[in-house]
């Protein structure tokens, strides 16, 4: 086995030139594919992060068939029960129960459409950045009545100041329309222009209050130390919980657009990968068959001597291989110095292309990762492509006849 | 002589030769594949953006896009009117009220944008006539349609009733029943979600209006007129109203579709690279091969420059030939695509997210063609400069005895 690794390595030197060129093409390929993948899957999870963070949730508790009918009567009882099973949990980071209400505000003259989000300040504080994100004024807190937090673009569109008072109209749990007055107390600008423009967060006894909707809430979003606990707990708290009418939804289920975006971009860069790594299979393929017909002369005296055409093939297999994995080792280095350092210096665009962004909830912020997945799944699918090119030149070499070898020009 | 020289120098080997051509007739028909989906899947957001709801020009009071509020309604429609009904440009025009307010069913409530329309013009204005698909269009008074997320959200089927709440032009809340008669599905669930319709005269009843309206948008017979109507429009009306078009209204999915043109040349030039590892490794063997014949020709008096151009050549042949494989291919498959479209469906609640619908488009732009013409023999002729280089450097009396 060492006399035949041998034998490819002098081999694969007799052209260095073309070796060079053929280990540059690989090196290429594996680069820019753990860059590419880097990026992606960086975005992907920090996209997760952030908004199911800050939104769904990694899990989240709701009454069974609320996904489907958002309404008040689809709310359920907060109960001391939940809570209990939610604190007990170790993998639980923070949760925050949340009540949900669409009203009508206004303020002299001018209405608008609205989002309340009914926050537990105790709890929001610790689970989201919404506190983070104020603008003007401040947060609500544990001692909070009465008081509204605004989205900048809803509190523009009011023409507000800051302890301006708002109206709020909405319907109660009863049916029946319902109307408070609120002071604004502080304007938050989440970067999701669609929440920008309607949400209003209020204490969540306020809106329990205002709807006659008392413990009530709408989901319960949970924060877990990991994403790969997500499953484990889901289970756990499902069958707890699915006895008293309550589900457990992953983020994935709750924000389907967000799941599938991800894996149509996901899709979509590996198909272009793929291409690209069979376009480096195509140099692989030329330089092998080439120094294989080159070598015609020589594999016919071989054999003429002794030589067993499978140990040729397997020769001309090992120098593939070595040419691949040479290629393979510098490009997921490089990659990886790349991906490394985009992980220490985020890439954050500005400008008008960042509004795309945030229109559609996304941070204008590209990350990285190092996740070994990426580097194990770029080697292997280059190999398999680069053993894949070189069957036919190999299959040549096997089937070689030793005149017909040595007369070969 | 040159040409025929090069020509047959390339199929030589023809197996080489061949290997590397086909490498750019798959890069060339994948990146034509892949950036005609890409178009045309903006294209049709953005023709969406156009055709839902904002149409190619808006007029309003002056200040209304930015502060939506019924005080900016517009005085004296019938002026407008007569404005628009001399620009022959023009195709078809609609007036609109909108309006924030607030939707109640019996089970749920829900923000919206209540548009009130005049139900024939906006037939010609946008796609929501033909989106219903359940119950019927707008017409009869007390009639509203939703979208049908929106009715699922309400829990509402058609024939059940809501009660739109608004405040009206004196800050009042105001608020008034009316049927489900229609529900529609256009390809933006977000429109869906937070768009209702009802007729113009229930609008100005509920909001308190009398006969003022708050919007014309308009049609006109070509797109590329929008920028010379708008001018001309904006000239007669005068100062105190804005004439916006869909691009002023709306800019993300056209700032969308600069960032993909300033962007996509880097797809190109990765797949080009990739390409141009292939093209630089035939190039020096058939340099290397021909060590011998190049002395011979240096010995009879060919001038380096020609050996020089001699190798480019050869190479932007090869470059050239499988670009126009590649587009013969491509094009064999993009025609029938861009006729049946491409059903997305696996995708269907993130395409329906960002607007653009489920059934993708291919799109063939001028500048998509341009780049798939010139990236690969521009490349073939950037990889055979350093093979050329070495073709030239051999002396003649070294190159003869060469083996």
């Amino acid at each position: 086995m060492k006399f035949f690794l041998k034998f490819a390595w002098r081999n694969i030197w007799r052209n260095k030139r073309r070796t060079l060129i053929t280990i540059l093409a690989v090196m290429f390929a594996t680069s820019l594919t753990v860059v590419m993948r880097g990026l992606q899957l960086g975005s992907y999870a920090y996209f997760i992060r952030t908004i199911a963070g800050d939104y769904s949730g990694y899990i989240q508790i709701q009454r069974a068939g609320y996904k489907d009918d958002p309404s008040l009567r689809k709310t359920f009882h907060f109960t001391e029960d939940i809570k209990n099973l939610l604190d007990s949990n170790r993998d639980v980071v923070a949760y925050s129960p949340r009540l949900f209400a669409n009203v009508l505000v206004s303020s002299g003259e001018n209405s608008y459409g609205g989002l309340i989000y009914g926050v537990d300040p105790n709890f929001e504080v610790k689970y989201s950045n919404f506190h983070n994100k104020i603008v003007k004024g401040k947060f609500l807190n544990s001692s909070s009545s009465g008081e509204v937090v605004l989205g900048y673009k809803l509190f523009q569109n009011l023409r507000l100041n800051i302890g301006d008072e708002v109206v709020i109209l909405g319907q109660g749990i009863d049916g029946g329309l319902c109307d408070g007055k609120f002071k604004v107390v502080g304007v938050v600008k989440l970067g999701y222009t669609e929440l920008d423009n309607m949400v209003i967060f209020m204490g969540l006894k306020d809106l329990q209050d205002f709807l006659y909707a008392e413990n009530r809430v709408s989901v319960i979003s949970v924060l877990l130390s990991d994403f790969d606990r997500i499953e484990k707990v889901k289970k756990n708290f499902s069958d707890i919980l699915n006895p008293k009418g309550l589900v457990v939804l992953g983020w994935d289920e709750v924000m389907v657009e967000l799941k599938q975006t991800i894996d149509f971009d996901n899709a979509s860069g590996i198909l272009f990968l793929a291409f690209l790594i069979i376009l480096v299979a195509f140099g692989i393929l030329n330089t092998v068959s080439m120094s294989v017909f080159e070598r015609f002369n020589e594999f016919g005296i071989s054999l003429a001597i002794g030589f067993k055409n499978q140990k040729l093939a397997l020769v001309v297999l090992f120098e593939v291989v070595i040419i691949a994995i040479i290629g393979i080792i510098i490009g997921c280095f490089l990659g990886g110095l790349v991906n490394y350092y985009i992980i220490k210096n985020p890439i954050v665009l500005t400008g008008e292309y960042a509004s795309v962004y945030e229109d559609f909830g996304f941070e204008p912020k590209l990350v990285s990762s190092l996740n070994p997945r990426i580097f194990v799944n770029t080697a292997l699918s280059i190999l398999f492509i680069s053993l894949i090119s070189a069957l036919v030149p190999v299959y040549r070499v096997y089937k070689l006849e030793p005149l017909k070898g040595i007369r070969y020009t | 002589m040159i040409f025929k020289l090069a020509w047959r120098n390339i199929w030589r080997n023809k197996r080489r030769t061949l290997i590397v051509v086909v490498s750019i007739v798959v890069s060339v028909s994948v990146l034509l594949l892949i950036d005609t989906l890409s178009m045309g899947m903006m294209k049709q957001m953005l023709d969406n953006q156009i055709n839902l709801h904002i149409a190619h020009i808006q007029i309003h009071k002056r200040g209304f896009n930015d502060d939506k509020t019924l005080k900016n309604y517009i005085p004296d429609s019938e002026k407008i009117e007569e404005v628009l009904r001399q620009i022959d440009e023009i195709k078809f025009y609609s007036r609109r009220v909108i309006s924030y307010g607030l939707i109640n069913s019996a089970f749920n409530s829900s923000g919206v944008i209540i548009v009130g329309v005049e139900p024939e013009r906006e037939k010609n204005i946008t796609i929501i006539s033909r989106s219903i698909v359940e119950g019927k269009y707008i017409g009869e008074d007390r009639g509203i349609i939703l979208g049908k997320k929106l009715a699922q959200k309400l829990n509402v089927e058609i024939g059940d009733k809501v009660v739109l709440m608004v405040s009206d032009l004196n800050g009042n809340v105001s608020s008034d029943v009316f049927r489900v008669i229609g529900l529609y599905e256009s390809p933006s669930s977000e429109f869906d979600k937070v768009y209702v319709y009802i007729p113009i005269e229930s609008a100005q009843q509920l909001l308190g209006l009398g006969d003022k309206v708050i919007e014309f948008a308009l049609i006109l017979k070509d797109q590329n007129f929008i920028n010379s109507v708008k001018d001309k429009i904006a000239r007669a009306i005068g100062n105190s109203y804005e004439v916006l078009s869909y691009d002023d209204i709306s800019p993300l999915i056209r700032i969308g579709i600069e960032m993909y043109k300033e962007l996509i040349w880097i797809y190109y030039l990765i797949f080009g690279i990739a390409v141009g590892f292939g093209v630089v490794n035939i190039m020096l063997m058939s340099v290397f091969e021909r060590v011998r014949e190049f002395g011979v020709l240096k010995a009879i008096g060919m001038k380096n420059k020609k050996i020089f151009a001699l190798i480019l050549l050869e190479s932007f042949m090869i470059g050239v030939v499988g670009t126009i494989i590649g587009l013969v291919i491509g094009l064999v498959l993009y025609l029938p695509l861009s006729k049946t479209g491409v059903d997305l469906g696996i995708f269907a609640e993130s395409l329906a997210w960002f607007g653009s619908g489920r059934i993708i488009y291919p799109v063939l732009t001028e500048f998509t063609l341009s780049l798939l013409i010139f990236t690969m023999p521009f490349i073939s002729l950037i990889g055979a400069i350093y093979p050329a280089i070495k073709s030239i450097k051999f002396e003649p009396v070294e190159a003869l005895k060469h083996i």
